[in-house]
């Protein structure tokens, strides 16, 4: 079983027109069932994503390194730009 | 370039492309572009080859055929099938080859990549069909003309 959300991340320093930007990302991910134990610690694991962004202004590519968290729940399947958040585009 | 707002987010590290992203990112736009042309091309390329084939096969034929040599009904259906299933094969690539009718609104991405998708599977799906029949009239024709060379000489004449 898995669940998609949506997020906004900023770039407020753009590498190619050194505007801020705010993108839409929608994230995957996959439903980790609990165990059977009563208690049990949450651990979470932050994992790095590589995903490419097209400037608005210079309509060009540039590259963000983007961290997200896994956690003991959840597992991250798949993370993609979806563009522009509405109110930037 | 920290990004603050998102809770899944926790950083956000924004850079120009590296020399190696940039190949990738350019490949895979070629990637993506070149699918559909590559199964057009393909079909394009086949048409020719099969349409060809007909004559090269008929000659060959005519070639290996003992000289006055009369074929029986049966013989001639047998021989000559090859060249109807070249034709077929053909055919195939040839429908597989002319687009399909749709609208594509330029506007609908989806839309876009959904029909991009189709284009390609039915492509892919007519270039496989079409090369199975193709190989079929192939080994057929390589049977038929083994056969032929075994024709005796002095065969049904012509009364």
């Amino acid at each position: 079983m898995s669940q998609s959300s949506e997020s906004l991340i900023n770039i407020s320093v753009c590498p190619l027109c050194g505007l801020r930007h705010t993108y839409a990302l929608a994230v995957k991910r996959s439903i980790v069932l609990e165990s059977l134990r009563s208690f049990s610690i949450e651990t979470t694991l932050p994992r790095r994503f590589t995903r490419l962004f097209t400037c608005p202004t210079k309509d060009e590519t540039f590259q963000a390194d983007i961290t997200l968290t896994d956690t003991s729940s959840d597992r991250i399947e798949s993370v993609t730009v979806t563009g522009l958040a509405p109110d930037e585009s | 370039m920290i990004n603050g707002e998102s809770r899944q987010v926790e950083s956000v590290v924004a850079s120009p492309l590296s020399p190696h992203n940039k190949a990738l990112y350019e490949a895979g736009k070629t990637l993506l572009v070149e699918s559909i042309e590559v199964g057009r091309e393909f079909c394009k390329f086949m048409i020719g080859s099969s349409s060809g084939a007909i004559p090269v096969y008929l000659g060959l034929l005519k070639f290996l055929l003992p000289e006055h040599y009369v074929l029986t009904s049966r013989q001639a259906v047998e021989l000559g099938a090859p060249a109807l299933v070249f034709l077929l094969a053909s055919a195939v690539f040839a429908v597989g080859y002319f687009p399909t009718k749709t609208d594509v609104a330029l506007e609908l991405l989806e839309d876009i990549n959904r029909i991009r998708n189709e284009s390609v599977q039915r492509r892919r799906r007519f270039a496989l069909w079409g090369f199975v029949i193709f190989g079929t009239a192939c080994l057929w024709a390589i049977v038929a003309s083994a056969v032929v060379i075994t024709l005796p000489i002095s065969g049904p004449r012509v009364p």
